[in-house]
Parts: structure tokens; sequence; C-alpha cells
């Protein structure tokens, strides 16, 4: 069984240096942007995580969202800031997940606070994917009206969520043994 | 709880209809290939699936490799269907309050087992399939989200199946010194 663990464990390292990495590159852009006001280091972000209903609009991206009334630059700015805070707020989520999956490894299983552990992780994995859906969403349509967006990011919001709902089952299995375990050490 | 629950059994629910219609879909254009032999009909089917590293020309050999392909993956589907299942009717029971039972483990182990080798079945059969019709490298690289999400959600229901198993054994203690 260890071996099983360990392999999520090792995917868990995995995700939280990948997540870090991404934290360090948006507040990167962030300091780029507030720094510069280079238009076209703007489009090329934004080119690369949404697409324009009509791409022939990229020609005159002026026309589209937010740059026909405002400045794109703060949009782009509160879009990575955003997200880096939403990455730091899984990456708490997933720190806990791996320290319970640690105890787990170390054969503490079932001890006082298992199932509250696995609740907070569960809850924080669902949040991520329902505030990360929405941020991608409502940016997508500020910057370039890039409705496909609401399409896209579903197979992420649906695999994120449930895979939340299964740790929510492991954190009832948990407090269930919580429960029994010390029945049994009351009864001896 | 039940709430959780719930969700995750209309999930299990919605997965096993989507993949008796990928089964039924994949069998019908594996007769479709033996019956009609047609391999515009073959280019068409696996344009969806892979990109050409060249535009190779197909022969008459390669629809027999690509109604195996059909038969294959609509039986690996087969199998991943009994893995639903399985964890399917562990959830049912949960929900009805039977938490820790004799076999919840075993049950929880064989969904786990079933979701990993149908992650890397599906992508040996992918790969090597893409490899074999069309030069396709890319698949290599493409199918890697979907396998390792897979195996990662197999993995997760195996460290279930232990917490199933310490559970089982100390209930069964519990009941015994009672």
């Amino acid at each position: 069984m260890k071996h099983h663990i360990n392999i999520v464990i090792i995917a868990l390292r995995v995700i939280l240096f990948a997540a870090a990495v991404m934290c360090i590159i948006n507040l990167l852009k962030a300091y780029e942007f507030i720094s510069t006001s280079d238009i076209d280091n703007l489009y090329s972000y934004f080119d690369t995580l949404f697409t324009p209903i009509d791409s022939a609009t990229l020609n005159n991206r002026k026309i589209l969202g937010v740059p026909y009334l405002a400045n794109l630059k703060w949009i782009a700015i509160g879009f990575t800031l955003c997200y880096t805070a939403l990455l730091i707020y899984g990456m708490l989520g997933i720190i806990q997940f791996y320290k319970c999956l640690l105890k787990i490894e170390k054969d503490q299983i079932f001890y006082h606070t298992q199932g509250n552990q696995f609740r907070k992780v569960g809850a924080t994995v669902i949040i991520f994917a329902k505030v990360k859906y929405i941020l991608f969403c409502f940016i997508g349509i500020l910057s370039y009206f890039d409705i496909s967006q609401f399409f896209k990011q579903i197979p992420m919001l649906l695999s994120l969520y449930l895979i939340g709902k299964l740790i929510l089952i492991m954190s009832y299995m948990a407090e269930r043994g919580e429960f029994i375990k010390e029945e049994n050490d009351l009864t001896v | 709880m039940k709430h959780h629950l719930n969700i995750i059994i209309l999930a299990l629910r919605a997965a096993i209809t989507f993949a008796t219609g990928m089964v039924l879909y994949y069998f019908g254009t594996a007769y479709r290939l033996i019956t009609q032999n047609d391999p515009a009909l073959l280019k068409g089917f696996f344009a969806n699936y892979f990109t050409p590293l060249y535009h190779n020309t197909i022969d008459g050999n390669t629809i027999w490799l690509g109604t195996a392909f059909c038969i294959a993956y609509g039986l690996l589907l087969i199998y991943i269907i009994i893995g639903i299942t399985c964890f399917y009717r562990c959830l049912l029971r949960i929900e009805k309050g039977k938490m820790f039972y004799h076999t919840q483990g075993n049950q929880f182990r064989r969904a786990g087992s079933t979701f990993i080798i149908f992650a890397k079945v599906k992508y040996v059969l992918f790969v090597a399939t893409g490899a074999l019709l069309y030069f396709d490298v890319k698949i290599f690289f493409t199918e890697i989200p979907a396998f390792l999400a897979l195996y990662l959600i197999g993995k997760l229901i195996l460290v279930m199946s232990h917490m199933a198993e310490k559970g089982e054994f100390i209930k069964e203690e519990n009941e015994l010194t009672i």
C-alpha cells in the first residue's frame, strides 16, 4: 500500500512545484505589465489564453471587450494577481492533503483531526475549481469576448470538482473510522 | 455527506451511460469497416484521433488494423464499465450507511486497479495505433494528461481501499471486544 501512497505523494510534490513556478511567472508578468505600457505585450499574453469569437478581429483588437471602453493593462494585472492568489490558495489545500497522506504513510490512520483535514482539502479543491472557472470565463469575456471559455473550461472544472468530492468522501470515511477507533479505545 | 455521495453517484451513472454509448459506437464502426471495406471511411474515422506525420496512403490491410482498434477499445471500455460499476456499488452502500463492511476494501481495490489498468492499456493502444497507422508521434504526448488523470484517480481509490481495510479491521476488533 505504501507504494500507491508514495506515488500520490510524488504527484502532489510535482503539482506543488508546477503551481509555485506558475505563481512566480504570473507575478513577473504582473510586474512587467505595471512597469511597461507595451500594448503588444499585453495582447500576446492574452492571445495565449483566450481566442475571440471571430479570429478576423484579431487584427483590430480594440473593438473587442474592454479595450473598446478602457485600458486592458489593469485587467491583465488584476487577472495575473487574482490567478496567483488562487494558485496559492490551491497550494495550501494540496499541502494539507500532502500532510494527511504523509501521516497515513507512517501508519497513523484515523487520528483525531484527519476527517477535518480531508474535509478542508476537499472544500479547497472544489472552491479552487469554481473560482478558476469563473475567473477565466469573466476575463475571457472582458478581454476578447471569448465565449468559448464557458465550454473549454468545463472539463477542468468537472475533473477538479469530482476529485474534491472524492476527497470529501474520504473525509467521511476518516470521521467514521475516528469514531470507531475512539469507541474501541474506550472499550479496551 | 449524502449530498456529496449523490453527486459522485450521479457522475458515475453519467460515465457508465456515456461509456456504454461509446462501446456501441465503436462496435458499430468496426462492423461498418468490415462490411463496407472502404478506406475513406477508415481515414475519416481516424482523422478525429490521429494526425499523420506524412500524407500516407491507406491500403486494404489497415482496415483490419482499424477494426482491431475499434474492437479492442470497445472491450477496454466494457472493462472500465465493470470497474465503475464496482465503485458505484461501494458508494451506494456507503450512502445507505453501511460503512466498513466485510468486502469494502476489496471492492475499492478492484475498482482502483481497474482504473489504473484502463489508463495504461488505453495509452498503449492509442500510441501503438497512432504510430502504426499514421506515424503519429504527437500522440505520445497528447495522451499523457488523460493517462495521468485516470492513473491518479485510480491511486486515490486505492488509498481509499487502504482506509476501508483499516476501518474493517478496527470495526471487527471492536465487535469482538464487545
